[in-house]
C-alpha cells in the first residue's frame, strides 16, 4: 500500500455536467437549497371518517327502504320480482282454457331444487299441491312457489286431457294453451325448433 | 343455531311475510248481461247479479270488464286461427311455429285492447289487510261501467 491515508478526494472530471438544456434556470432560488418544504396537511381523525361513513350508510338504507315501500305499494316492484332476483321467487304457469268445456288442473310438486339448510334429515318438506277449475274460454295463472319439478294433470269431466311433468326454475313463465286438439306449451316465450316441441305432452319441457 | 341456519330462517320469515301480501278483489255484476272480468292475468266469468272473488297482489290493481259475448268471440277467433295453423304438429314449418308463438304472446295484448275498445276498467291501490270491490253496471246497450272501491286496512 502506498500514498497518504485517507486518500485525497478529487471529484471526477466532467461532473457535474456544465452544460444544461437551453432555458434551464438552475435550482430554485430560496433559502433552502433543496426547494420549498411540502405543505403540512392537517391530520384528520379516523373516528370522524367512520362516523360520516356510517351516517351516509344509514341515510341510504332509510332512503332505499322508504323508496322500496312506496314502489311495492304502487306496484312498480312486486314482491315476486324481489324474490326472483335472489333466485327463490315463484314461477308462473298461465293456463288458457280455449276448450268448450271446463277443465280441472292438478299441480303436484314431485321434486325441489331449493336446499333447506336448516332441515333435519328426518324432516321432509311438504310438497306443493293445488287444484284449480278453469271454465271454458277462461285464463288462469298459478304461482308455483319454488324451483323444482311439478306434475300437471289436466282433466275434463274426469277424462285425462294432458299430463306434463316439467322442471321449473325461479321466475319462469310457462304458458299452456288448451285447445280442442292438441294443446300447446311455451316457456318464457321461447320459440321451439320443431312443431312437436310446442305440443303439450310431446315437448321436451314435459320430460 | 349456526349462522347459516339463522340466515335461512330469516330469509324464510321474509318470504312468508312477502308471500302473505295478497288481498281479495271482489267483482259484483249488477249489469243485465254476463261479463268477463280481467284481474292481472286471470279472467272470471260473472253472471248477471253474480259475484266472484279473486286474489290480487298488493299495490295498484286494474280490473277490466267486457261483455262476455265479445270475449267469447275474440277468444274463439284466436283459437280457430291457432287450430288452423297447427294441423299436424310434426309437419309445421319453422315460420308457422314462429307465427304460433307470436299469436300466443299477442293474445293478452289483444284481450287488453278489447277491454279498452269495448269494455270498462277501473283501478285502485290494494293495501295489506284491505281489498277492493268492483261494481259493474250497465249492459242494456252493451255499455258497461266499472267502479272500484278500495277497502282500507282493517288494522286502521
Amino acid at each position: 500500500m502506498s500514498g497518504p491515508y485517507p486518500p485525497q478526494y478529487s471529484p471526477p472530471t466532467g461532473y457535474p455536467p456544465q452544460q444544461y438544456p437551453p432555458g434551464y434556470q438552475g435550482p430554485p432560488q430560496s433559502g433552502n437549497p433543496w426547494g420549498a418544504p411540502p405543505p403540512v396537511k392537517p391530520k384528520r381523525g379516523c373516528f370522524g371518517c367512520l362516523l360520516r361513513g356510517c351516517l351516509v350508510l344509514v341515510v341510504l338504507v332509510i332512503a332505499m327502504s322508504v323508496g322500496g315501500y312506496f314502489a311495492i305499494q304502487n306496484g312498480l316492484i312486486t314482491p315476486n320480482m324481489v324474490l326472483n332476483l335472489i333466485g327463490i321467487g315463484p314461477a308462473t304457469v298461465q293456463i288458457d282454457n280455449f276448450r268448450d268445456d271446463k277443465v280441472t288442473v292438478d299441480v303436484l310438486q314431485t321434486g325441489s331444487d331449493v336446499i333447506d339448510v336448516g332441515a333435519q334429515p328426518s324432516e321432509t318438506p311438504e310438497p306443493f299441491e293445488t287444484t284449480k277449475e278453469i271454465g271454458a274460454l277462461d285464463i288462469t295463472s298459478l304461482d308455483v312457489p319454488e324451483a323444482g319439478r311439478y306434475r300437471l294433470t289436466i282433466t275434463a269431466a274426469g277424462k285425462a286431457v294432458a299430463t306434463c311433468t316439467m322442471p321449473v326454475k325461479s321466475g319462469d313463465r310457462i304458458q299452456i294453451v288448451l285447445l280442442p286438439k292438441p294443446s300447446l306449451i311455451t316457456r318464457n316465450d321461447d320459440t321451439p325448433s320443431t312443431g312437436s316441441e310446442l305440443v303439450l305432452g310431446q315437448s321436451s319441457l314435459c320430460r | 343455531m349456526t349462522p347459516l341456519k339463522r340466515t335461512f330462517l330469516l330469509v324464510a320469515a321474509v318470504v312468508l311475510v312477502v308471500a302473505a301480501c295478497d288481498e281479495h278483489v271482489e267483482i259484483e255484476n249488477k249489469a243485465t248481461i254476463p261479463i268477463r272480468a280481467m284481474v292481472d292475468h286471470d279472467t272470471l266469468l260473472v253472471e248477471p247479479n253474480g259475484y266472484r272473488a279473486t286474489i290480487a297482489s298488493l299495490g295498484s290493481v286494474t280490473v277490466a270488464v267486457v261483455v262476455d259475448a265479445d270475449w267469447v268471440a275474440e277468444v274463439t277467433k284466436a283459437r280457430n286461427a291457432m287450430v288452423a295453423k297447427l294441423g299436424d304438429p310434426g309437419e309445421i314449418t319453422p315460420t308457422e311455429i314462429k307465427d304460433l308463438v307470436r299469436q300466443i304472446k299477442a293474445l293478452q295484448e289483444q284481450l287488453d285492447q278489447l277491454a279498452k275498445a269495448r269494455g270498462a276498467s277501473c283501478s285502485g291501490t290494494v293495501v295489506q289487510d284491505g281489498g277492493m270491490t268492483v261494481e259493474v253496471t250497465g249492459g242494456a246497450n252493451g255499455n258497461l261501467t266499472a267502479v272500484c272501491t278500495v277497502h282500507a286496512s282493517k288494522s286502521n
